[in-house]
């Protein structure tokens, strides 16, 4: 098994397409990462001068300065309808860091945004390297000449699908470390590394520990690995790269679509939701009643956990690939 | 070791196509002995292919059972597959990659090393070119690479599935030689085609087929042997016609073949010669004409109304 795993490394590694595409997915990391640390980098000292000068010209403009006179006034009076008793009225004072578009950066947040366009880039890569991989052996004829080197078909699958999903692994650990160490170091040099996450449905702060930071990563990881074994594994049931692009396409740009337009209750089920579940922790889809009481709409929240998430792909990616080495065992070969 | 390296019985395999169930294999027995280079001869879509494929294990056959060197095929078949090259119908490599680089991953998959791809390589006559990728090879040195890849075995049994297909004259000649030196050497070699004349010079027996069953087998001395079209004789005289006259008159056949004539149904060329020769017509030439595979096959088929 591990020869049959070497030689289908070398396969992998013979073929530009995949080469390329690996290549392709790591330039677009390496881009993603830097957009963040453009965003993250604090305001230059011209840009404070400049954000200093609008703050100025604001305290300076005598509109601004009745106004609020006028809060401060109706305020010690006791207030009115306008300006309550309890407004403080420094608040509306312009702050310099309004003027500047800057956030300190916060490790948690950073990692999060990072993670998801990283692993949303490596999964896409991976899965269309996987549907090369094996589409490439069936446009070519070459799995019929394989089949004359290694005729037990249960193993040339497995090798494959091995050195595939080693393949995506490898290169998606990268990714995720390159999300962890370029988040943290950002963090740790403009903002915060403290490890505060915040509840999705309250707003509120809640403590995270490194095991949640990890977990998210591994999961990231799984997709990764999921992404080149399901495309490989697409391909190989139907012995051709378009249609399985095809079908993976049709499904993401249609198909979700028809079935949320066929019903609203759909979208649990979706696998668009539960990827997003998967990844990101949880997904909560809101549902408003169709008829709102008397105390307002208040929407009922669906929660999708992690776990379910993962299930579900999980399960999705073993039938497949199931589905496609029991065709592949049973079928001719041209 | 086996007498025979390929041995089918009751093969049967049947496709699917839009016009119901097609047989293309129906009750094949084949026989390959070991040694020398054995023709598997038959029209287009007699199922050759068909046949080399169930053997190999590419497709699975509706009934009947397939011994290669007397293992049971396919239950069996990795514990032979190292001793059997072959190229079925084309050569099927990665086009993207170089053709030394296709003979290596291949050579990696049963533990062998550069050495033996330098050698492949270097026995078909592709080794300055082995560089190049494999697309922009001409078919003559694609059908040369797939053999170099099936050498990298030293495969015992060596399958080619109309090997000479599309090539040039000199493309044909050079597969025969490596066939012809691969045999010297002790390979099996099994060699399909639908062109009799190409293979007859180099094979030493032959299975014909015809719609998936065997019509005839066995040395080529044998299957000439056996055909029923009496042998003909090849004569030159002063006045054909009356020598045409005088021999149908006699019971012989006779018809023209440009200025000579061909005559059969004599026992014996000397009773042609007497007959004539009574008449006063004396013939200045005569030559049996060796009856060849490609008539042998012209006319077994012809008879099974393919
Ligand atoms: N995969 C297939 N699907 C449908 N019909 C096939 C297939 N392969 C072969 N056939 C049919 O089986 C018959 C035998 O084909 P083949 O074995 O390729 O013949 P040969 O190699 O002698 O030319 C033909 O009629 C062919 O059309
Ligand atoms: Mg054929």
């Amino acid at each position: 098994m591990t020869a049959g795993l070497r030689v289908e490394l070398l396969r992998l590694r013979s073929r530009r397409a995949v080469l390329l595409l690996v290549l392709l997915g790591l330039l677009g990391c390496v881009l993603l990462i830097g957009f963040a640390v453009t965003d993250a980098v604090p305001p230059s000292a011209a840009e404070l001068a400049s954000a200093k000068a609008q703050v100025d010209q604001q305290l300076a403009d005598p509109e601004f300065q009745q106004m609020l006179t006028e809060c401060r006034t109706a305020v010690t009076a006791g207030g009115n309808s306008q300006f309550p008793a309890d407004l403080d009225c420094d608040q509306m004072l312009p702050k310099a860091e309004y003027f500047v578009d800057w956030r300190a950066p916060d490790f948690v947040e950073q990692f999060r945004v990072l993670l998801l366009g990283i692993t949303g880039i490596l999964t896409l890569v991976f899965a269309l390297a996987g549907v090369t991989f094996a589409g490439a052996d069936w446009s070519s004829g070459s799995i019929g000449t394989q089949l004359l080197f290694e005729s037990r078909r249960g193993r040339v699958f497995g090798s494959k699908l091995g050195a595939i999903t080693l393949v995506a692994l490898v290169i998606g650990a990268v990714g995720v470390l390159l999300a962890w160490g370029a988040s943290y170091w950002m963090a740790s040099k403009w903002g915060t590394t403290a490890l505060i996450g915040n509840d999705p449905v309250t707003g509120a702060q809640v403590p995270l520990s490194r095991t949640d930071l990890v977990g998210r990563a591994l999961r990231a990881l799984a997709l990764i690995g999921g992404g080149g074994a399901g495309g490989f594994a697409l391909a190989m049931m139907f012995r051709s790269s378009l249609v399985a692009v095809g079908l993976v396409a049709g499904y993401g740009l249609v198909g979700e679509a028809v079935l949320r337009s066929v019903s609203s209750g759909v979208e649990p089920y979706l696998l668009s939701s539960r990827v997003a579940a998967f990844l990101d922790g949880q997904y909560l889809i809101y549902r408003y009643p169709n008829v709102c009481g008397t105390s307002g709409c208040e929407a009922e929240i669906i929660r999708i956990s992690a776990l379910q998430g993962g299930a579900y792909i999980g399960v999705l990616i073993v039938v497949v690939t199931v589905a496609s080495l029991l065709l592949f065992r049973r079928r001719d070969v041209a | 070791m086996p007498e025979f390296v390929i041995e089918t019985r009751g093969l049967r395999k049947s496709f699917r196509t839009r016009h119901g169930r097609q047989t293309a294999v129906d009750g094949l027995d084949l026989a390959v002995p070991a040694g020398g280079v054995h023709g598997f001869l038959g029209p287009n879509g007699s199922g050759k292919t068909t046949t080399i494929r169930m053997v190999l294990g590419l497709a699975r056959a509706d009934a009947g059972t397939v011994r290669l060197f007397g293992a049971e095929v396919p239950k069996s078949l990795p514990s032979v597959l190292g001793r059997v090259g072959a190229v079925v119908e084309q050569p099927r490599l990665f086009p993207g990659i170089t053709g030394r680089r296709n003979l290596q991953v291949l050579a990696r998959s049963i533990n062998q090393d550069d050495r033996r791809v330098d050698a492949a390589l270097a026995a078909v006559g592709l080794t300055d070119r082995a560089g190049d990728r494999y697309k922009a090879y001409s078919l003559g040195m694609k059908q040369r690479l797939a053999i170099a890849a099936t050498l990298l075995k030293q495969p015992d049994l060596l399958v080619l599935d109309e090997p000479t297909n599309g090539l040039d004259p000199a493309g044909i000649r050079e597969i025969r030689d490596l066939i012809r030196a691969l045999a010297a050497d002790g390979t099996t070699v099994l060699i399909s085609s639908h062109i009799l004349a190409e293979v007859q010079q180099v094979c030493d027996s032959v299975s014909i087929i015809g719609r998936g069953r065997l019509l005839a087998g066995g040395s080529v001395a044998e299957v000439l042997r056996s055909t029923t079209r009496p042998s003909e004789v090849r004569v030159r005289v002063p006045d054909p016609a009356a020598a045409a006259e005088l021999l149908q008159g006699n019971g012989l056949t006779s018809r023209p073949d440009g200025e000579l004539l061909l005559v059969g149904g004599a026992a014996e060329p000397a009773q042609i010669t007497r007959l004539l020769a009574e008449r006063g017509i004396y013939l200045s030439e005569l030559t049996p004409v060796s009856a060849d595979l490609e008539s042998v096959f012209l006319q077994i088929t012809e008879g099974e109304g393919l």
